[in-house]
């Protein structure tokens, strides 16, 4: 069972342990530098405050991560809400409502000959309905297998598999509107 | 280039996305944000008796207050000087108008 209540430099090696793979996946999730790093804080201070969530049911870093991707999803509602309430964000009410007010968001792991592409693959992710945003993005960003995003988005395997088949699909179809025509 | 291709070039731009570097204060940060949160200071340090113990002071200080207003003030007698008057046989306030 976790506890760090006793043992600050238990908690420290802890985040140090951690912290890259949590910060890239929320990264990767908001597409915001600023916002991931708030998060990936709330995430450690979560785990300080309430050790006794974890039930050692799956892995520690399984479950930073579910802790990780809730939270993500709870700040994109947020934002969300706060957009369509904004001034700017009433003008703006034809738009779709699940899609972030934000300009192009660049990867600063991303080299920069790749920029552009990336930029082009954020915008249609973002446009993804929310459970298919994370499973592609768990798969195909972060390198997890399917037992292990089942066990982070607490679905099974076969669900998993359908979630990024349709994710596919539907990136497919949302980047054949963005083709910029024969270059 | 045409369109299937450059679809598939963008989707593999996925693959190419390598780990960003996180911010090294961030175990600091985190440590800050605990210390400054009143919620888990406070509940550190002060025994829970003595937030009970406070809270049952408040509530019997505020009965008190709502039994003394509720209850009716006992009628003053003011015989001194109604004494005064009776010995003088006056029966009102007619103070100024009586002839000695």
């Amino acid at each position: 069972m976790l506890n760090f209540e006793n043992d600050p430099h238990a908690f420290r090696a802890f985040i140090t342990a951690h912290q890259g793979r949590v910060y890239n996946a929320i990264l990767n999730r908001v597409q915001d530098v600023k916002d991931a790093e708030e998060i990936t804080q709330d995430v450690f201070i979560d785990v300080f405050r309430r050790p006794e969530a974890f039930r050692g049911e799956a892995a520690v870093g399984t479950w930073l991560y579910r802790i990780a991707m809730n939270k993500c999803v709870d700040h994109l509602r947020k934002k969300i809400r706060r957009n369509k309430w904004s001034i700017n964000g009433l003008w703006k009410l034809s738009e779709k409502e699940d899609e972030p007010a934000a300009g192009d968001f660049f990867h600063p792991g991303i080299a920069a000959e790749n920029r552009e592409k990336a930029s082009i693959l954020f915008k249609a992710m973002k446009q993804l309905p929310e459970k298919q945003h994370t499973a592609w993005m768990l798969s195909e960003m972060d390198d997890r297998s399917y037992k292990e995003i089942g066990e982070i988005m607490q679905l099974t395997v076969s669900s998993v598999e359908s979630l990024l088949f349709r994710a596919r699909q539907n990136l497919k179809k949302i980047l054949s509107g963005m083709y910029p025509g024969e270059l | 280039m045409n369109k299937e291709k450059w679809i598939e070039e963008i989707l593999q731009v996925t693959r190419q996305v390598k780990q960003a570097e996180v911010n090294p204060y961030l175990a600091t940060r985190v440590a800050a944000a605990l210390e400054k949160q009143p919620g888990t200071a406070v509940a550190g340090r002060l025994p829970m008796k003595w937030v009970y113990l406070s809270a049952a002071a408040m509530i019997l200080l505020v009965a008190l207050n709502v039994m003394a207003w509720s209850r009716p003030l006992p009628q003053k007698q003011s015989t001194g000087i109604q004494s005064v008057m009776q010995e003088y046989g006056w029966s009102n306030n007619s103070v100024y108008s009586a002839n000695f």
